[in-house]
């Protein structure tokens, strides 16, 4: 097949057929690349990047004061860019980078047109005006108030204001989406299903638009609540902010998943070893993972047991089911893929000889593997109800989410545009040596960092605190000594990961804006600086479907993944009941 | 992706053999505004709305 994930459905016919001045035919995948989804694209990927470059100086900031040895910040600082920190990272590098996922798994992956590329171009640029205010109003110190903005604390009109432009616009670009899918239907471009990387983004889409409503149901109050015209309360606030705050993460995942799928294919032809599974995986989420919200709500005091268990147990887990099955799935792919193309030594060969030099590729695997071992595992235990209560407000919640949605959704993030950036943009990747470590250097570091703050939280050390040693105040806290040992090693494993993304960036920005043009039909003269997948091209290769790949033993035949999925599950079980071990030693009854 | 050739695959590809009988499941999963539907609903009903029933029933603190 010529597409990249050319799952059930896409045609390559329509894409040569009908190749008009608005389309340019993308020489290496043969799709069609209408000329707004490439521009439309591009704004966002480098809008994405200027929030990631805000975002990480003030990573920095905060990284250098939470180091007790080095305590840079004043108070007053400490917050005002940490709100800078949360606001960049999570919500505008973040939702920037997924709206230019869903420009390119719609028109694109369709080979359809844009529907309509004013209403596109009005969307991003309300995005842009929102982020805008924001960044104002929060430099300026009129909204020191945390990304999470919890009522009764209050910014200045002006901060909630932007935050609705943003959302509105990014609803803007869903909207185009989702009448992208309408058109390309419509018009034929596809036949059958649309493919799995659209599915995925589809998911992506769906979870934004529940985000978004919710949103709006919460900031258009508080934005009046903020001028005096309205009252809010504080509960429902949490409640409904929840519901957009966590769903926005659950966007990062589905867009994540796809762009785990699209790696896959990218970088060694990895195959779809069941289509069912990985779509009823997305439908899971789209049906269940928004209600876990409930998780940022379990030592609220406003609801009853019943409401807490059912969202975050019972059939939450309906979810988890769905990130283990991709957990599961994306891996066995990669094994499918390279088996069938002969690497079939033991039971890893095929990972022995993976591309590991290809920054797509470990990017992927740094994301699956961090974002399933550390994230999933850490973020399945805090959300059981019982445990929360001594992982809440501690360091044990970032270094969760910062393996989740830095070394999961980032990295993710990362890795494709590696591959965005010569098929997109057509540039070649500058200082690509440093681009090959590019993952390395920033996946090992967050690791590092997540799990050292994973650690010091267990130890009590609070979240968003400006000084753990709580000099000058009426009472003395005493942490064990050890934790000081332990955010040292945090420090440096931030200040490695820092480094990595201070490399993206550099090598993003010179490739795109001054980087030397990749002529078409001559990539395999650039071997030097480009990833070998857009050379190799292994997806066009269809590999011989009636040899079965051979299986070394008793484990089927991905014994790879069937290992590594059981080292998965051994260390989720442990983790998991260590921490009821480590509550019942909180519970002194008697 | 490239359709695995294993384990057999249940979906059919549609690409081959279009007037096959497409399966219930893949006709719901292609249709992304049910699912969207489907999405909103279950959200708004268990997490919104019981959220909102159990703040609103609670009995105000008697405060002092
Ligand atoms: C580049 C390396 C990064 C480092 C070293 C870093 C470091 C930190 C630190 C030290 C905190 C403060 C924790 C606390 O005091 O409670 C923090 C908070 C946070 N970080 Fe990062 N971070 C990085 C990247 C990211 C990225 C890429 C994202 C999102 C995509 C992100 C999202 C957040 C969020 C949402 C918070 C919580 C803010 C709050 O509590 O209001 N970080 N980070
Ligand atoms: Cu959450």
């Amino acid at each position: 097949m010529n597409a990249p994930d050319a799952g059930p459905g896409t045609t390559t016919e329509s894409a040569t057929g009908r190749i008009a001045g608005l389309f340019r035919t993308c020489p290496t995948t043969g799709l069609a690349v209408h000329r707004s989804a490439d521009r439309l694209i591009k704004a966002h990927a480098v809008a994405a990047t200027v929030a990631l470059l805000v975002g990480g100086i003030a990573a920095l900031l905060v990284l250098l004061t939470r180091w007790q040895a080095i305590h840079l910040l004043d108070p007053v600082w400490f917050y005002r860019i940490l709100t800078v920190h949360g606001m960049n990272m999570l919500i505008f590098f973040i939702i920037f980078f997924e709206m230019a996922v869903l420009m390119f798994a719609g028109p694109v992956l369709l080979n359809s047109r844009v529907p309509a590329p004013k209403v596109a171009w009005s969307g991003f640029g309300l995005m842009v005006l929102g982020a805008l205010l924001v960044e104002w109003t929060m430099w300026t110190g009129q909204a020191d108030v945390l990304f999470t903005s919890y009522v009764p604390l209050r910014a200045t009109p002006n901060f909630y204001l932007g935050i609705i432009l943003f959302a509105v616009g990014a609803l803007v670009t869903t909207g185009v989406f989702f009448a992208s899918l309408v058109v390309a239907k419509r018009e034929r471009t596809y036949e059958g299903s649309v493919p799995l990387v659209t599915f995925g983004a589809i998911t992506a889409g769906i979870i934004a638009v529940i985000t978004l409503l919710h949103g709006a149901a919460i900031y258009i109050p508080t934005w009046l609540w903020s001028m005096d015209l309205m009252p809010v309360d504080p509960q429902i606030y949490r409640l409904v902010w929840w519901a957009l705050g966590h769903s926005s993460q659950q966007i990062n995942v589905a867009a994540m998943v796809s762009i785990w799928y699209l790696l896959a294919t990218l970088t060694v032809g990895g195959v779809v070893v069941n289509q069912k599974i990985s779509r009823t995986a997305f439908v899971l989420y789209i049906l269940f993972i928004s209600m876990a919200s409930a998780h940022h709500l379990l030592v609220d005091p406003g609801f009853g047991a019943a409401w807490k268990v059912w969202n975050t147990s019972y059939f939450m887990y309906m979810a988890v089911l769905a990130s283990m099955l991709h957990g599961f799935t994306v891996p066995a792919g990669v094994e499918m893929g390279m088996r069938l193309r002969g690497y079939t030594q033991g039971f890893f060969g095929w990972l022995r000889r993976a591309p590991w030099g290809d920054p797509g590729f470990s990017s992927l695997v740094f994301s699956v593997v961090v974002f399933g071992f550390v994230g999933g595992i850490t973020g399945v235990t805090f959300g059981t109800e019982q445990i929360n209560i001594i992982a809440h407000n501690t360091l044990r919640i970032p270094g969760h989410f910062h393996a989740t949605v830095v070394s999961g959704t980032a990295m993710a993030f990362m890795g494709v545009t590696y591959y965005v950036i010569p098929l997109i943009f057509r540039k070649q990747i500058a200082f690509y040596p440093l681009a090959k470590i590019q993952p390395y250097l920033f996946s090992i570091g967050m690791l590092i960092f997540s799990l050292a703050m994973t650690f010091a939280g267990t130890f009590g050390i609070p979240r968003r605190h400006w000084d753990i040693s709580f000099s000058g105040a009426p009472f003395d806290v005493q942490y064990s000594p050890a934790v000081d040992i332990i955010i040292a090693v945090m420090a440096i494993g931030g200040l490695m990961g820092i480094v990595g993304g201070a490399i993206y960036i550099v090598v993003t920005v010179w490739s795109v804006f001054f980087g030397k043009p990749l002529p078409a039909g001559e990539e395999a003269k650039y071997a030097h600086s480009i990833p070998p997948g857009i050379i190799n091209r292994p997806w066009l290769e269809i590999p011989d479907t009636d040899e079965e790949p051979e299986a070394p033993g008793k484990l089927g035949q991905l014994p790879g993944t069937a290992i590594l999925v059981g080292i998965f599950f051994v260390a989720f079980v442990t983790y998991y009941f260590a921490n009821w071990a480590l509550l019942s030693f909180v519970w002194e009854v008697g | 992706m490239a359709d695995a050739p294993v384990p057999p695959n249940d979906t059919p590809s549609p690409g081959s053999s279009p007037p096959e009988e497409i399966p219930w499941g893949q006709r719901f999963f292609d249709r992304p505004f049910l699912l969207l539907f489907l999405g909103i609903l279950i959200m708004a009903v268990f997490f919104t709305g019981w959220g909102l029933w159990e703040i609103s029933s609670l009995p105000p603190a008697p405060l002092p």
